[in-house]
């Protein structure tokens, strides 16, 4: 009896024991088919992780961040683009009555913070990497951390043109702490102040140009450009004067003269790079590109009775009346055309279209942009440039700053003939303009150069704000955009459309914001 | 040490040897007591199966004189005339014959014992007789079950307390869901582990295993039964045991049925002229041209243009083909099982098919006394055909094919024709084929070297692969962009196992009974998936037979390895089979978990008291039979934890791939997760209060469980702030509680010729969220969004102190008419026409913090009634199911009840359609898909009740006498439906749906409820026969 009890017990203790000290040993955790972080160590993985951070811009491919959402927040508020009815996704944000669970507002919050991340771990790993001692030099490296810091500024430019103050994060995800789970705002300022930092070093390491198999790359003067763009929402005009000059004397870019075809050749989808390109998404050409390295402009742009499109951004009627009828630029939105059920959508006389000629034409509503043309049957795999920074703007930029700085001068109204001129219009001479009319030219003109291009929400906010000096930046978005509005309640004046309300998705995981009483008051009605 | 147990083993031996001398005797005091008589008579025992019985017992009424059946059931024995003979085996029911007298061989027929078979509970590592078992579980043997049932799941689906079986989707093949007492983890998965013959199997048993194959089916639901299993067993744990040859004469059974099914519902749409009007609308109010001509309009009206009822093309009859041979035999030493099945069973829906092959063999040899050999080897190939785009996900094929534009008429061949696609060319052309093969070898050796001591050495391997192949051609949108898209993905699972075990057995004075188990066990599974999607092909014609017709490829590969190591050990003690005591204790180690937290300890103890034992309790002479139970145990669980999660790692995928020249992609490389070195053990503790009663000698017998199942350290996908840059951390945090109460009530009613017994199972679970990672921010499940909708959101949220599967959203309050408050005030962008809802939380506007639970997606109670009847050689078994306290969103009918909608709608939408003029109509002018508040929303929230005739058999036994001339041993006809008839105030077309958004283990615990583009369960109807020679 003793005995059989003794061996249970010892064979219990024998498992016990085995248990243990059944050590962990042939239990390691491995990875197969991912990277193990400690064994990164070469400049080559410095460079995949910049590409890394470039796949960003796109996010997972489809309708991510810049291939396509963030196009949304910055045309639907303004006075270009517009919504069908059937669009409820869109009309939200056309109409201003957009909400924090707007899933447009979170798609691009999370996209942006994506791209954040990414550029902080990229620049942590490339840090750590001995660039010189694996064959390299420190000037690649430098240069690969500058690019990975201009897409941070660039992401942090987006975040606080929708949002105004955000979380500011620079570090990659090791060194979190508990409280980084719950980052709090930090002032647009700041951000900015980071943002002017990361551009300058950028521009003190970036290469001029690259290669054609690389031209979607940040260059210096991307840096310069992006630069330009941040002095010039800030009021900055003199550094923002000179660092457009800085793009203009490089002589990298020049706008694509009408003899190569002008703005409509820039637009062609087959025209795969282009100087006057300062920085784009670029997406493939490849067949298997779709949802990966696409975007979703071209199926979006043009309705279905052209072409099976979407039909999303239809424009309003008015803005094709703006221009003269020999723009070239007026052929980049679709006027005439036949219709896939046989008969021909024609724009209404009054609006400078051909009107209703016959028993099978009929008026069209809207207007649509043919930027970002059909590619093929259903146009799904867009594979058009999306232009973030081109030589026209940087232009134009200069040409605002220097008549904010000195009011109309021939420096600028040459800087205005450029554009106008590779559009095929007449030139304007400065002895007409007071600093306040070629303002408004300056604007007039900026929004036939860049409509769907992602710029008039941010024009029409630094128009008011130079007009009223700072007093009222709203007054030129209420002035166009509330005229266009189908129930002209939705707009409120206790609302400040400069900044969209903080969406749903991070309020509801960051206990500092959700903390916060009066976080979203003021941004949405 | 060694010498020690040889010496002890020996002395042991001589002390067992006793018992072994006394059955001899008796059999020789059974045979010398036979006298001489004066009639003789003859004849064979046989089953209701025709299966001839050898071993029973056949004793003259009244007398000690008796014999036994020989191996072919045969029997002889002398008896006084016109006696009474009482024939009696075990797992039979006694039955007295009269003789005649006439000298003509009998043929006597034993209906198997069902209550006595279960006398046995298969259980980790052994079995346990039903009376000591001190754990809670339900054991079914095959005839138990539901019959001509495809799959395990379906089998057991409404007679097991506690055991909730769900049929998410209809495809053929697709698998079932099942929960053994509610949802433990969040993002873990609940499915129960699955131990065939002993040997723990890899997920997805679901559709390999041939249900004629089992033999039975035992569920272990509380802690100090699955506990053995450790790691895996938190869910509870299903033991299949498939069929053997063991005491059986060689038989070869054939069985075959036929049957078909059809769709239960379908929806009520609107047709071709009210459509196109409609859609005429829409198109010129937004600005486009309208696409039907008045000329076209005329056409369908007057129906000279006919249009098509897409609904009439789709569902079809489906039909079903199921044959079955299989061989039993054995002798003393050998027991062989072998069988192949073939299943060929059609979708209602067209082109959804589904083709199974599977072959089994056991085999069990004895070498000796002391040593067992089994070998189990099973194969299985499966090929699913299911739809091109499959059904649960947003844009599903079947979303598309009842939607299609009812005003379009053309045959298979067209495609696009002026504004819609043709959903019958859309499936004729694209290509989708699912294949699976399983293979399972499972050898077992088992050494006794004396009574009472085994060592067993089970090892196997699992090895499992399949492939998916798809091919749109460039005719189809998914085809378009890249001129033709085919991908081929191969998953390749293997797991290995070896599993050592000792188990002693002894008795002391009798009274004390022990058995005490120590094992180990170790299991590696390979996981391998390779992909190649390849488009620009120079034909449609190949597709994936081919991809050298393509010149874009490109390809990934994925590999993992889990490996879990665990020692184990068991302790059973009672005292006069009356005081019942059990423990066991188990390490795990997993090598996904974090440095430190590799290792994890459970442990589990069970006390039983059969009361029915006790002097004082057998005087009340109330119970025939009685058990108190209790256990309490501890388990683990690791599953779903993220590849390489305690690692700092950088991937390599679609979201890191960029093109720099606008043509060449390449790869990048970014972190994409969050690690977490200190990823542990989810553990859950439970305590199961049980009470098991039978009255009248167990004519009536009550098994009742109470529950309470507490989940800690859930392994759970942390919402973060996502301007971290990542949206989740994966971790262990929170605790979740389910508890319950089940009661399993089977009466026989009737037991003379006409026999009636039932069965009842009642489950009652309620699941509650204790709490959720640091923040407790609640997480949100499903997210989506229908065509046309403004936003995403997500049905389901998982928030402290609720239910996981709680449906969110926003509660209606009907159409806002002109001048309602609520213009001017909570909705101040609203339009008349618009959806009105409520101001919960009293903020003066709608938005996101107005969203309350709605309903719960999982039923919290279930209930099963079985009716059995017998007259002759008839029986009849009625099964019924009930499910109450569950809800659905039935979001298939709000989109086809969506006013702007491209695609058809419900006819009755032209007409209940909010406008100025029809200021009473209950649809909102634009549907739910605008500004304020949501999609989800009471007014598509409904109860999920219901009352189902699931499953009706009726069998017919040929008499063994009219069979035994054409030398047919037994012959069996029977007729089947399922689905019968249900009773339910459900809107959409089957309440049994609850399909996921997606398939990961979030949506599956968390996302289940949700009526959207589902494949409808359907009706089906089988006619059978089984012959057995």
């Amino acid at each position: 009896m003793k005995k059989r009890l003794y061996i249970i017990t010892t064979a219990l203790s024998v498992m016990c024991a085995m248990g243990f000290w059944g050590c962990e040993k042939g239990l390691k955790d491995e990875t197969y088919s991912v990277f193990n972080a400690n064994a990164l160590t070469l400049p080559s993985d410095g460079y995949d992780a910049v590409l890394g951070t470039y796949a960003a811009l796109k996010d997972n491919g489809g309708y991510g961040y810049y291939a396509g959402f963030l196009y949304w927040l910055y045309e639907y508020p303004a006075d270009v683009v517009t919504t069908t009815i059937t669009s409820a996704q869109g009309i939200e944000l056309d109409q201003l009555t957009y909400q924090p669970s707007n899933s447009v507002l979170d798609d691009v919050w999370i996209s942006i913070y994506k791209m954040v991340s990414r550029a902080n771990e990229s620049e942590s790993l490339i840090e750590g990497i001995n660039y010189t001692a694996n064959g390299s030099t420190n000037a690649i490296k430098n240069a690969n951390l500058g690019e990975v810091r201009f897409l941070r500024a660039l992401a942090y430019y987006d975040a606080t043109s929708l949002w105004g103050d955000v979380p500011l994060m620079l570090k990659p995800s090791a060194q979190f702490t508990t409280a980084d789970l719950n980052p709090p705002l930090t002032k647009q300022a700041l951000v900015e102040a980071q943002m002017v930092t990361d551009l300058q070093f950028a521009e003190a390491n970036l290469p001029a140009s690259y290669s054609a198999d690389q031209v979607a790359r940040a260059t210096a003067g991307a840096a310069q450009a992006l630069l330009t763009r941040l002095y010039m929402r800030q009021g900055q005009w003199q550094k923002a004067a000179d660092e457009a000059l800085k793009v203009i004397n490089a002589g990298v870019y020049r706008l694509k003269p009408r003899s190569e075809g002008g703005i409509i050749a820039l637009f062609d989808t087959t025209n795969r790079s282009d100087n006057e390109f300062i920085f784009v998404l670029k997406s493939s050409s490849q067949s298997n590109a779709y949802g990966i390295n696409s975007n979703s402009f071209g199926i979006n742009s043009t309705p279905w009775d052209l072409n099976r499109g979407y039909g999303n951004f239809p424009i309003h009627l008015y803005f094709y009346g703006i221009f003269d009828s020999n723009d070239d630029r007026r052929k980049l939105l679709t006027g005439t055309y036949p219709t896939l059920y046989g008969q021909y959508m024609a724009i209404p006389t009054q609006y400078g279209g051909t009107g209703s000629a016959g028993p099978d034409t009929v008026l069209s509503t809207y207007t649509y942009n043919l930027k970002y043309p059909a590619a093929n049957n259903y146009n799904y795999a867009g594979f058009n440039n999306v232009s973030i920074i081109r030589y026209a703007d940087v232009i134009l930029y200069r040409a605002e700053a220097l008549n904010e700085l000195n009011g109309p001068t021939q420096a600028s109204i040459d800087l205005i003939n450029q554009i106008r001129e590779r559009a095929g219009i007449a030139d304007i001479t400065v002895g007409t303009y007071t600093k306040s009319t070629l303002r408004d030219e300056i604007f007039l003109e900026r929004d036939k150069e860049f409509f769907m291009e992602g710029r008039r929400r941010e024009d029409l906010f630094r128009w008011g704000n130079s007009e009223t000096n700072g007093t009222d930046p709203l007054s030129e978005f209420r002035a166009h955009v509330v005229p266009l509005l189908r129930n002209q309640n939705t707009y409120s004046p206790s609302i400040n459309y400069m900044v969209y309300p903080y969406p749903e998705v991070e309020i509801q995981s960051n206990t500092t914001l959700a903390a916060m009483p009066n976080l979203n008051k003021g941004r949405y009605q | 040490m060694k010498k020690t147990i040889t010496k002890q083993l020996t002395r042991f031996n001589r002390h067992l040897f006793k018992p072994g001398l006394l059955l001899v005797v008796c059999f020789l005091c059974a045979f010398t007591g036979v006298k001489a008589q004066t009639a003789t008579v003859t004849g064979v025992v046989s089953s209701t199966d025709g299966t001839l019985i050898p071993g029973v017992t056949i004793i003259e009424k009244g007398t000690q004189n008796a014999t036994v059946t020989g191996t072919a059931g045969q029997f002889r024995l002398s008896v006084h005339p016109f006696a009474i003979i009482t024939v009696r085996s075990i797992g039979y029911d006694t039955v007295d014959v009269k003789t005649d007298n006439s000298g003509k061989p009998m043929s006597i027929v034993m209906r198997e014992n069902t209550r006595q078979l279960n006398d046995v509970v298969v259980v980790g590592y052994g079995t346990q007789s039903k009376k000591t078992f001190a754990g809670s579980a339900v054991v079914l043997n095959a005839d138990e079950m539901n019959k001509s049932s495809l799959s395990l799941a379906n089998m057991i689906q409404g007679k097991a307390a506690g055991v909730q079986v769900d049929q998410n989707n209809g495809t053929p093949g697709a698998a079932l869901t099942i929960r053994i007492r509610g949802t433990n983890s969040i993002n873990s998965s609940s499915d129960p582990l699955y131990v065939i013959d002993g040997f723990p199997t890899n997920d997805g048993v679901g559709v390999t295993i041939s249900p004629q194959d089992i033999e039975s089916v035992s569920i272990l639901k509380d802690a100090a039964s699955t506990s053995i299993y450790g790691a895996r067993g938190a869910n509870g744990v299903i033991l299949i045991t498939t069929k053997s040859g063991k005491n059986k004469k060689g038989s070869l059974t054939g069985e075959t049925s036929i049957g078909y099914q059809k769709v239960s519902n379908l929806y009520n749409l609107a047709g071709p002229y009210a459509n196109a009007t409609r859609l005429n609308a829409i198109d010129v109010a937004s600005g486009s041209t309208a696409p039907y001509t008045p000329g076209r309009l005329d056409s369908l009206k007057d129906g000279s243009i006919p249009g098509t009822n897409w609904q009439k093309v789709l569902f079809k009859i489906g039909r079903i083909q199921n044959s079955t041979l299989s061989f039993t035999g054995g002798s003393a030493n050998t027991d062989v099982y072998g069988s192949l099945d073939y299943l060929d069973q059609d979708g209602i829906v067209i082109d959804s098919r589904y083709k199974r092959i599977g072959g089994r063999v056991n085999v069990d040899q004895k070498i000796g006394d002391k040593f067992t050999m089994s070998a189990h080897v099973f194969g299985y190939y499966g090929i699913q055909n299911d739809l091109p785009l499959a059904p649960s996900t947003i844009n599903g094929f079947l979303k598309q094919a009842i939607e299609a534009n009812p005003a379009s008429n053309f045959g298979v061949d067209d495609n696009v024709r002026g504004d819609a696609q043709n959903p019958l060319y859309f499936i004729a052309a694209t290509d989708r084929e699912n294949t699976v093969t399983r293979d399972n070898g499972y050898l077992s050796l088992k050494y006794e070297p004396i009574k009472g001591l085994v060592f067993q050495s089970d090892q196997g391997a699992d090895l499992n692969s399949s492939k998916i192949l798809y091919f749109a051609p460039s005719t189809v949108p998914a085809g378009v962009s890249g001129h033709g898209l085919g991908t081929i993905t191969n998953i390749d699972e293997t797991e290995l196992i070896i599993n050592p075990t000792i188990t002693y057995s002894f008795n002391i004075h009798n009274d004390h009974h022990f058995k005490a188990l120590i094992g180990f066990n170790q299991q590696v599974y390979y996981y391998w998936e390779q992909g190649i999607t390849a488009t620009d092909f120079n034909s449609d014609a190949l597709g994936y037979d081919n991809l050298a017709t393509a010149s874009q490829f490109s390809a990934y590969s994925d590999q993992s390895r889990l490996k879990r190591q665990s020692w184990f050990s068991r302790l059973d003690y009672d005292y006069k089979n009356k005081y019942i005591v059990s423990g066991s204790y188990r390490a795990d180690g997993s090598n996904e978990l974090g440095a430190g937290n590799k290792i994890g300890y459970f442990g589990a103890g069970s006390f039983a008291w059969r009361f029915d034992q006790e002097e004082f309790i057998k005087r009340l002479d109330i119970f025939s039979s009685g058990k108190l139970r209790a256990s309490y145990g501890s388990v683990g669980n690791d599953r779903g934890v993220p590849d390489a999660i305690t690692l700092a790692t950088y991937a390599s995928n679609a979201t890191t791939s960029y093109t720099l020249d606008g043509v060449d992609q390449i790869s990048g490389i970014a972190v994409t997760q969050l690690a977490n070195p200190n990823v542990k053990w989810e553990r859950t503790n439970s305590l199961d209060l049980g009470l098991d009663v039978g009255f009248l000698r167990d004519r009536i017998t009550v098994e009742m469980d109470y529950y309470n199942k507490k989940t800690t350290d859930l392994l759970l996908d942390q919402s973060i702030a996502p301007s971290t840059g990542f949206q989740t951390l994966f971790g262990n945090d929170g605790a979740m509680l389910n508890r319950g109460f089940e009661i399993a009530v089977a009466t026989q009613n009737l037991t003379g010729k006409f026999k009636w017994n039932t069965g009842f199972t009642f489950s009652f679970n309620q699941n509650k969220v204790l709490s959720l990672g640091s923040n407790n921010s609640p997480i949100y499940v499903g997210s989506l969004k229908p065509d046309g909708s403004a936003d995403f959101e997500s049905p389901f949220i998982v928030q402290v102190g609720e239910p996981i599967n709680s449906i969110y959203g926003y509660k209606y309050a009907g159409v806002l008419q002109k001048g309602d408050p609520a213009l001017t005030t909570t909705q101040k962008n609203a339009q008349p026409g618009d959806p009105k809802f409520v101001d919960e939380d009293h903020n003066g506007t709608i938005e996101s913090g107005d969203r309350v639970i709605l309903g719960t997606g999982v039923p919290d109670a279930f209930y099963g009634l079985t009716n059995t009847f017998m007259y002759g050689n008839f029986q009849l078994d009625i099964v019924t199911q009930a499910q109450t306290g569950g809800s659905l969103l039935n979001l298939m009918k709000e989109d086809l009840e969506y006013p702007l909608s491209n695609g058809n709608t419900l006819n009755t939408v032209p007409k209940d359609v909010w406008s100025p003029t029809n200021t009473s109509g209950t649809i909102p002018a634009t549907g739910f898909y605008g500004s304020y508040g949501g999609w989800v929303n009471s007014n598509y929230v409904e109860s999920s009740n219901y009352i189902r005739i699931k499953n009706v058999n009726l069998q017919y036994n040929f008499p063994a006498g009219m069979l035994k001339n054409v030398g047919i041993a037994g012959l069996s006809i029977y007729v089947n439906a399922q689905n019968l008839v249900t009773f339910t105030k459900y809107t959409g077309l089957d309440p049994e749906v609850g399909n996921l958004t997606d398939n990961t283990a979030l949506s599956q615990n968390g996302g289940r409820g949700i009526d959207f583009n589902a494949y409808p369960v359907n009706r089906m109807y089988i006619l059978g026969a089984k012959i057995t020679f």
